[in-house]
């Protein structure tokens, strides 16, 4: 069973479109099983390392660190090359009223859900427009982007709880834009706008999916069919599905600019427990 | 949810105040703040400016059980924050503003030390000390818990708000002490401020120091104060009583800035002390506020629970009992002669609470001073022989008692064999057996035959790699089984191969991955040559092995859960360490961040936390054991509680720890005045007092003393909770009515 506090993201409703038995042993069961996911490892590391670092670079940015400040923390051309592409294009065009890693949550299906947005920022009454950060590799398709659960569950979200930020007044889904902006393609951002239309049909998806998890018991979250998918999962060796890990440089859309809401919760105290 | 009068003038007071709430444990405070926050976001105010602000982790449950509810509309999430999580997000946010000025280097971004990294830079600088200068010769304390007392006095310096240059000051001039005690005060403090410079020269941020960045350097920042007041326009700050002195200057500084605030402070209480809990300065806060409301009626204790507090509390000495109910109709007890025995009372009593009277498991607690191994399995096999779901909580336990990570470690030394570190063949036969495991019937490798096995393929003295399974002898290879052969083969063959691969990397160090460097890199800068471009990544290698051979069907952590989050705790542990010090100059330049981890955690010091999250994730509807203090921490009220082993001087007892205190190094303390041992009474009497009467408000219905003749190690028990016990039960019951609560199946006993 899910635990009581458990609220959906993004990240576990693609694990669960991805794979309902990695949400199952991930999400509901919460078992540490720490494979490899993809290989060279220090490769990944050390994209991941700098991509969390871009992310908190420009949240520095945005809450009015200075910019020759922040480039002091620069330690190497890569990120200096994406730090650049931002101050030139990453906040082109947006409305002046921004909002950096925000999390907002709606209820759904006798649950709660988030999404932690890179940016939001609100032109009221006008514009609403969500801003998500992509450091991965390669730039994914159009098409691909519009699949991942990540392009439904911020729309949604904010459309659902974003009155607070534009005036008290609902959001319209007419207004709001969702643009990824990548790091390394910096002058070919995707932008998908959003319909009265698409808002139904992703409500109704959400609640279907979130109730179709809820009724499901152990033994019910079935292994996917597509064996691509579990070179890149860490519990394919419980599953028997290959020994090695997948190929970062192969990967489309990389972990590192997805894990921010993984685990929504709050951060632990650094005081360690102590025996009495 | 039913308010009571009090609560739901919480509810319903104005918006823009601020109110401080008192009172005991269970009055409502907490439901009452819930219940505001709900209101107030019914009613419009904007979710992300409200922000609750915890002392410690393990209170925020209420918080969000509420805040997670489908009921509550749309919205920003409500912010929980501990007070050291709003301290490391800050320093993390505004570091490029505090770093010069703090005395850092801004162009290096910070590492920031856990509990565990922070000890292993104190033991660089601790060790050589003790092996070339003699330090610390009169101190009889292991010296992992040496580490941790000195690293626990700059956390209490910093958070109390004293310079950590003052820390031998104060201590020498409270203890009574002879010149040895002395010179160990000093000499503690030179280590303290070698280590406090140590950090500062390699941007190593170890918890004292992320509070004296954050109260000196950032917090005075309007940025900073803009950016938290914006996130926490609305403050909450629940159980403010165990927060620090630096918490409540900062609650302080911020209550100006608020639109409302809700303050709530339990009173006699204040458990996280050695922690520098601080009651007195949270006290001061009532000031701040424009309403301060007294909570006094419990929603907790039955009138009879509520009474045996009040009778616990006279036999302490404390005040006189007021209620008119029966304290006896709140408590049962258990006189055995023998430790164990009582075990098995306390064991039958939950069976029949749970099987006849249907009370739920996660509604027991046993709690004893301290949980010993011993106390757990007893009752652990016991409850569960039982078939009654059980969880225990024992903060401290250490990874490299778990098998699954000694198997690694063991691995790890041997795919390394240039560290030198042989491991024993007892160890080598443990990890075959652990990695190797068992596949069913017939295809397990046992101890015995993986005791052969390493005998045989591991002779220890001549080599340190395994041996081809063709080359044993062909009565081994019989009885190891051909079935097995190949799970051994396939792991012996992959360490081989990354042998072979580092062989070959040394050999061509150009060619091997950079790790990355900290720091500025002008463009083409070459990469510097450094001993961990040709080293290990430990949490790497752990990762590899783990997906590519162990997690594999036929393999020991195939489907064992345990192991894999062992496996993973241990990952996570490595790199931790790695990330923290590999391009410093702390390792030794002999040795690699890899070598020095497993040397690390084979002695103790490292990797001791990480075990807490596995108790974590045990189901709730368990009988839970943890020590005493351990289930005070959690706040979780049940309706039965199992006191044991009343005689334990643990109840009374400080820690024995000759470099620190808790009481001299805080923030009320007057320097200059010695520690007499009336205070050390004093101090420990209101320690009993307020773990006692903090238990019973955590109670609804009812608690069993278990008490023994004989205490656990066998010697007779007298500890003060039992005296207090014993008058009062003389108080309670004539002697013949003791004898009636005794069992029939009693083999000895007698009234305490």
């Amino acid at each position: 069973m899910l635990p009581e506090a458990f609220v959906y993201s993004q990240t576990s409703l693609q694990d669960f479109t991805d794979c309902p038995a990695l949400f199952d042993l991930r999400w509901r069961q919460r078992i540490k099983y720490p494979a490899a996911e993809s290989e060279p490892l220090e490769l990944v590391e050390a994209h991941m390392e700098r991509g969390a670092l871009f992310h908190q670079m420009i949240h520095q940015h945005l809450i009015g660190v200075p910019e020759n400040v922040i480039a002091e923390s620069i330690d190497d051309d890569e990120l200096g090359a994406w730090w650049a592409n931002y101050l030139a294009s990453g906040l082109r065009g947006l409305p002046a009223a921004r909002h950096p890693e925000i999390t907002l949550s709606v209820p759904i299906a006798g649950r709660r859900m988030v999404a932690k947005l890179d940016v939001l920022a609100v032109d009221t009454g006008r514009e609403s427009v969500i801003v998500d950060w992509k450091t991965s590799l390669h730039r994914p398709t159009r098409a691909n982007l519009l699949a991942r659960l990540q392009t439904v569950v911020y729309r949604y979200v904010l459309v659902e709880a974003g009155a607070y930020l534009n005036g008290g007044a609902p959001v319209d889904p007419a207004q709001v834009k969702m643009i990824y902006w990548f790091a390394n393609f910096a002058n070919q951002p995707e932008i998908f706008t959003y319909s009265a239309d698409e808002h139904a049909a992703a409500g109704a998806m959400l609640t279907q999916m979130i109730s179709d998890i809820e009724r499901r018991g152990d033994g019910d979250f079935p292994l996917t069919d597509d064996v691509r998918r579990c070179v890149y999962c860490s519990y394919r060796g419980l599953h028997e599905r290959g020994t090695k890990a997948g190929d970062f440089e192969a990967q489309e859309i990389g972990l590192t600019d997805e894990l921010s809401d993984a685990f929504p919760d709050f951060t632990l105290d650094q005081i360690a427990e102590v025996a009495f | 949810m039913e308010l009571t009068p009090t609560q739901r003038r919480i509810v319903e007071s104005a918006r823009d105040h601020t109110l401080f709430l008192y009172g005991d444990a269970g009055t409502g405070k907490t439901t009452a703040a819930v219940g505001r926050i709900l209101s107030m976001i019914e009613q419009g105010v904007p979710s992300g400016e409200i922000l609750i602000l915890l002392p410690h982790a393990a209170l925020a449950q209420p918080y969000q059980r509420a805040l997670r509810s489908a009921a509550l509309p749309p919205g920003a999430q409500v912010d929980i924050l501990t007070f050291g999580a709003l301290v490391l997000q800050t320093v993390k946010l505004f570091w490029g503003l505090a770093a010069k000025r703090a005395g850092f280097q801004p162009d290096t971004p910070p590492s920031f030390l856990t509990l565990e990294t922070a000890q292993y830079v104190m033991s660089t600088i601790v060790d050589p000390l003790i092996e070339t200068r003699g330090y610390f010769e009169g101190v009889t304390i292991s010296r992992n818990r040496l580490y941790a007392q000195i690293v626990d006095n700059l956390e209490k310096a910093a958070l109390s708000g004293f310079p950590h240059t003052e820390i031998a000051e104060r201590m020498k001039n409270a203890v009574l002490t002879d010149s040895s005690g002395t010179r160990a005060f000093e000499q503690a403090q030179e280590c303290a401020i070698l280590f406090r410079d140590l950090c500062r020269a390699n941007n190593l941020l170890d918890f004292s120091l992320q509070v004296e960045v954050f109260t000196r350097h950032l917090w005075t920042l309007p940025e900073v104060r803009a950016y938290w007041t914006r996130r926490g326009a609305h403050l909450i700050v629940d159980n403010l009583e165990e927060g620090t002195p630096a918490m409540h200057r900062m609650v302080a500084g911020w209550m100006p800035d608020v639109r409302s605030a809700v303050l709530i402070m339990d009173s006699e209480a204040g458990f996280r002390r050695f922690l520098s809990a601080s009651p007195e300065t949270a006290g001061l806060l009532r000031d701040r506020c424009d309403d301060v409301i007294e909570f006094e009626d419990t929603l907790v204790m039955t009138p009879s629970v509520a009474a045996l507090g009040d009778e616990l509390a006279q036999a302490l000495g404390e005040y006189a009992p007021e209620s008119t109910a029966d304290p006896r109709e709140a408590m049962e007890y258990g006189l055995r002669r023998f430790y164990p025995q009582m075990l098995n009372w306390v064991a039958d009593e939950i069976t029949l609470l749970v099987k006849d009277e249907g009370v739920p498991p996660g509604e027991i607690v046993i709690l004893a001073p301290y949980m010993s191994d011993a106390i757990r399995f007893t009752l652990m096999q016991r409850l569960q022989g039982e078939g009654i779901p059980v969880r225990s909580h024992r903060p401290s336990r250490s990874l490299r008692e778990e098998p699954a990570a000694r198997a690694l470690l063991t691995l790890a030394a041997l795919a390394h064999p240039e560290w030198g570190m042989q491991p024993a063949p007892f160890d080598v036969a443990y990890m075959l057996m652990q990695a190797i495991g068992s596949a069913g019937a017939g295809r397990n490798l046992d101890l015995i035959r993986a005791q052969l096995l390493a005998e045989n393929a591991y002779p220890g003295e001549t080599k340190s790699r395994l041996a081809p399974f063709d080359t044993l002898k062909p009565d081994v290879q019989e009885r190891i089984t051909y079935l097995l052969a190949p799970r051994y083969e396939e792991l012996r063959l992959w360490l081989e191969a990354y042998i072979a691969e580092r062989e070959q990397a040394r050999a061509n160090p150009a060619a091997a991955p950079a790790p990355k460097k900290k720091g500025r890199k002008k463009k083409n800068e070459p990469e510097a040559a450094s001993p961990s471009n040709t080293g290990v990544r430990l949490d790497h290698f752990f990762s590899r092995l783990f997906g590519e051979v162990l997690s594999q069907r036929g393999y020991g952590f195939h489907g064992d859960f345990d192991a894999s989050t062992a496996a993973g705790s241990l990952v996570e542990s490595a790199a931790n360490f790695r990330r923290a010090f590999e391009n410093t100059k702390l390792i030794p330049a002999d040795k690699t961040a890899a070598e020095e981890f497993v040397r690390m955690v084979d002695r103790g010091l490292l990797a001791d936390q990480y075990a807490r999250a596995w108790a974590q994730n045990d189901q709730t509807d368990a009988v839970l054991i943890a020590p005493a203090y351990t289930f005070l921490i959690r706040n979780q009220p049940v309706t039965t509680q199992f006191w044991l082993d009343l005689g334990s001087r643990g109840w009374f007892e400080r820690l024995f720890q000759p470099l620190t205190h808790p009481y001299i190094l805080s923030a009320t303390w007057e320097n200059n005045r010695a520690w007499t041992d009336d205070d050390e009474y004093e101090a420990r009497h209101d320690s009993l007092f307020h773990l006692v009467i903090g238990l019973v408000r955590r109670c609804r219905e009812r608690i069993y003393f278990g008490v023994s003749e004989l205490g656990e190690n066998g010697s007779a028990s007298t500890g003060e909770l039992l005296q207090a016990f014993g008058r009062m039960i003389a108080r309670l019951n004539p002697p013949e009515a003791a004898d009636d609560q005794e069992d029939d199946d009693a083999e000895d006993t007698e009234t305490p």
